[in-house]
């Protein structure tokens, strides 16, 4: 019957389609339907950079407005990727610049950017609007200074934990007098001093800013004076809270906040004064639907539990582990409407006095919409985690850090299996799981067998034998992303099912068992992929030899071939 | 200089040891270490000296047998494949006897940087850029080490975002005070760059404790680019890179060493006390003598007595 709908009935119905697995799928049905979706896609994401070539992307979708790329592998973040080893933005711009895209928008994570990257971006189109970059690196202010002087219509500049390396310019400065179209801007996390005078000038001739994150350089006089100009900010990060608690500039604060109703999301506090009080935003946490405190390193627990408890609208929550299992108690009391929480340990080997698994039982007792959780603590028990998976059967994301990598129950000390098979069990949505603590072949066993929707899983210092691994990816039929460090799983496991990669993004192992013989046998199997191994022995000459352990191997799918990007000691078998 | 080699974390140690038994530097027992029941894990029991059950004490991943036997790793040296086919006897052996972790125990023994009190410490970087974690207290003594609130490290362990592990650990310099009595985040990198090198390398200014041992850790890492001037005439130590030439090279004529300080302001390394040096040092620069006129008239001078 579609057959008979013209084109732009179809297209019309097309664009109720917003999401890209959906429209992933549309492409599939027929010639015609492929056709118009190519023609009508206007953002796309690509989970790795290397799966495809700018070119070919832009062949496909011309009007594409909205690109989203990723780059290194998730364990870059912990410092496991060597540097250099890729995720170079430059040739995607290039490419988008020669092309006809009227690029938008762009979101990267984990990518390199070149300050000349986002020179060229910000020269090459003219109706860019925003640029979000997540964990990435290699560029500097006067990057940033291109893309606020040249991107006239620009409505967000979101920095999220990136290396940005500060030159001391002026590039807030940089936006003109005629920018007022910005929506969101936040450069939490650079390190440098930035001009206050233009800040505040941006501010005010900025009537839609919804979301302003400011770094730590930032003083409390301007922040209030900004939220003088700002009331309609929704979603603040503070620079700096460091204050004289007699001085007028804290009591003028105290009285702009009352004034700030539209405020639904705070985060920031980068500096604070010893023995901080937080009394001043108390009048406005019960407003609050999210609030990230994990970067406030000088706030006391004490204090943190003081100001949970006024916000008993909470959706989500970031938080320092020093909140103690008494403090998640109070979370868990008061915020009834809790999805999301994150507990970041305040020191990276223990706080003696943080959180255990007490806090998490005691949230999953009164938090039930809670679907996403990343909970570093000290120690965990089966128990434990039998009674949040009872209480909380729509985890979503499940990721568990305990700081002991290897620690089992640390009360019966069994390996935490049963705990972590009862999450899975329970957990039917379960998308995203973390394991940590001693664990055997048993709890993959679990997982092949329950995690039915699982997508990405992560693994460090488990299991015992081949058959661990081959459980997971015999069972999980979704699994997209598996990341491996530390395991005993070897060549058996790794060749037994070759097929199953082409079905996932990539797969990464470091530090197990499998060898240079089993990689170099894969990568002849599977052509489609691209297997990687990083070769960092400082002698060049050692040449790859069958019987060798690879330290960390990398494998992708990809259309695009081997890359031509890869440093010296990446080799692509 | 075998303690110099054993702080040296960040990599290019010209370790001899690289391709043979990795007992020669830091075994802490006499026996030999790679068996399998050496690397065997067991747990601590309960109320034993476990360090994880001493408050305060950071955190230990093996029970407490393991301390004392553990075939730790070859101080310095990057974890090549000579490694792994070293210690292939306890590989492919999976789930032997009751040890619950026997065929792991060497390899996360590899990545096992800093233990508990009584072990030898070493360190087994992986990266080819220095981004690991490290251990600032580390004791590199033979096996009767008593490293002050040691801690256990594996590298890229616990999976913090570096940008996180960073930050946090420049807040805690800056809130020294504070921070007292709390384990801290433990890392300043910061950059190192030499002039005519082709890349520049980061080090971790915790990782040391004074300015000797940051100067010897630049020295290693950056003796690859000064081969050319080590082997020419004139210069003692004509068989490559000896220790002395090196020292000889960076402390006389050739190089100073730099800091950029908070302000921006380029200083030399050496004026002030150490730990105000890593409070307020934002990267490192091994400046040519030559450019270094204006900066380091000491060192001018110094270096023309010599030569």
């Amino acid at each position: 019957m579609m057959n008979y709908f013209p084109d732009e009935v179809i297209e019309h119905i097309f664009d109720y389609v917003a999401s890209h697995r959906d429209r992933n799928v549309l492409s599939l049905v027929c010639k015609s339907w492929y056709r118009i979706e190519r023609w009508t896609r206007q953002r796309v994401f690509i989970g790795n950079c290397y799966s495809i070539t700018p070119e070919r992307l832009i062949r496909r979708f011309p009007g594409l407005k909205s690109l989203t790329l990723k780059g290194k592998p998730h364990f870059a973040d912990f410092s496991l990727v060597p540097y250099d080893w890729g995720g170079f933005v430059y040739p995607w711009i290039e490419a988008l610049a020669k092309s006809r895209v009227g690029l938008e928008e762009l979101r990267l994570k984990r990518m390199v950017v070149s300050d000349e990257s986002l020179e060229l971006l910000s020269r090459s189109f003219t109706h860019f609007k925003s640029l979000v970059l997540v964990s990435c690196e290699g560029f500097t202010t006067d990057g940033l200074a291109a893309i606020a002087a040249n991107c006239r219509f620009l409505r967000e500049l979101d920095l999220q934990e990136n290396e940005v390396e500060d030159h001391k310019g002026q590039w807030l400065s940089c936006f003109p007098d005629s920018c007022t179209s910005l929506v969101s801007l936040n450069f939490a996390c650079l390190k440098g001093e930035v001009s206050l005078g233009a800040l505040e000038r941006l501010v005010a001739r900025s009537p839609n800013l919804k979301s302003l994150k400011l770094n730590r350089s930032v003083p409390l006089d301007a922040l209030q004076r900004i939220m003088m100009r700002a009331p309609q900010l929704a979603d603040l990060g503070i620079g700096s809270f460091d204050h004289d608690p007699e001085s007028e500039a804290y009591i003028k604060l105290k009285n702009t906040i009352l004034k700030c109703r539209s405020l639904t999301s705070l985060s920031g506090f980068l500096e604070v004064p010893p023995h901080c009080s937080l009394a001043a935003i108390y009048p406005i946490c019960p407003n609050l639907t999210s609030l990230n405190l994990s970067y406030a390193a000088g706030i006391q627990g004490s204090e943190l539990i003081k100001l949970v408890r006024h916000c008993v609208k909470l959706q989500r929550l970031w938080i320092m582990d020093c909140i103690g299992d008494e403090g998640l108690g109070v979370v868990a009391m008061t915020c009834k409407y809790l999805q999301e929480l994150r507990v970041f340990p305040s020191a990276p080997y223990g706080n003696p006095a943080a959180v255990t698994e007490k806090g998490l039982v005691a949230i999953s007792m009164g938090c039930p919409k809670l679907h996403s959780l990343l909970y570093f603590c000290h120690q965990m028990t089966n128990a434990a985690l039998i009674t949040v998976a009872k209480n909380c059967p729509n985890f979503i994301r499940f990721r568990l850090c305990i700081l002991d990598a290897l620690k089992p129950d640390a009360d019966t000390m069994q390996p935490l299996d049963e705990g972590f098979g009862a999450i899975v069990q329970s957990c039917r949505q379960l998308r995203r799981l973390s394991l940590s603590g001693r664990l055997t072949d048993q709890v993959f066993l679990y997982i092949g067998m329950y995690a039915e929707q699982l997508e990405m899983l992560s693994i460090a210092f488990a299991g015992e034998s081949d058959k661990g691994m081959l459980y997971v990816l015999n069972g999980c039929k979704k699994l997209r992303k598996l990341e491996i460090r530390d395991c005993p799983f070897g060549n058996m496991a790794l060749l037994t099912d070759v097929g199953k990669y082409e079905t996932m993004r990539s797969l990464w192992m470091s530090s197990c068992e499998v060898t240079v013989g089993a990689c170099k046998s894969l990568a002849k199997k599977m052509p489609m992929l691209n297997v990687e191994i990083f070769n960092e022995n400082e002698q060049e000459d050692c040449s790859l030899e069958d019987g060798q352990r690879v330290e960390k191997m990398y494998l992708y799918r990809t259309l695009a071939g081997k890359r031509k990007d890869a440093p010296e000691y990446v080799w692509t078998l | 200089m075998s303690r110099a080699l054993e702080h040296d974390y960040i990599g290019l140690a010209e370790n001899p040891s690289m391709d043979g038994s990795s007992d020669k530097l830091c075994s802490s027992s006499s026996e030999d270490g790679k068996t399998l029941k050496e690397t065997e894990l067991r747990l601590g029991l309960p109320g034993s000296e476990s360090p994880e059950r001493k408050s305060g004490a950071g955190v230990c991943l093996f029970g407490k047998e393991l301390h004392n036997k553990l075939n730790v790793l070859k101080a310095g040296t990057k974890r090549g494949f000579s490694d792994a086919i070293d210690t292939s006897p306890t590989h492919g052996s999976q789930g032997q006897g009751p040890s619950l972790f026997s065929p792991r125990g060497a390899n996360v023994a590899k990545t096992l940087v800093a233990l508990d009190t009584q072990t030898e410490v070493g360190v087994a970087p992986q990266s080819a850029k220095p981004v690991q974690e490290n251990n600032n207290q580390v004791a590199a003594t033979n096996g009767h080490a008593n490293a002050p609130a040691a801690k256990a490290q594996v590298v890229g362990w616990p999976p913090i975002r570096s940008f996180r592990k960073n930050t946090m650990a420049s807040n805690l310099t800056k809130n020294n005070d504070e921070a007292e009595g709390k384990p801290g985040f433990g890392c300043l990198y910061v950059k190192v760059s030499m002039d005519g090198a082709p890349y520049l390398r980061k080090v971790d200014l915790k990782t040391y404790k004074n300015y000797v041992e940051l100067s010897s850790a630049l020295e290693k890492m950056f003796s690859c680019f000064t081969i050319g001037q080590c082997n020419s005439p004139g210069l003692p130590g004509k068989d490559g890179l000896s220790e002395s030439s090196l020292r000889d090279l960076l402390h006389g004529s050739e190089y100073v060493l730099t800091y950029e300080d908070k302000d921006g302001d380029w200083m030399l390394v050496g004026d002030v006390p150490w730990e105000m040096f890593t409070d307020s040092c934002r990267r490192l620069r091994i400046m040519k003598g030559s450019e270094a006129i204006g900066l380091a008239p000491r060192a001018m001078e110094k270096s023309k007595s010599q030569n």
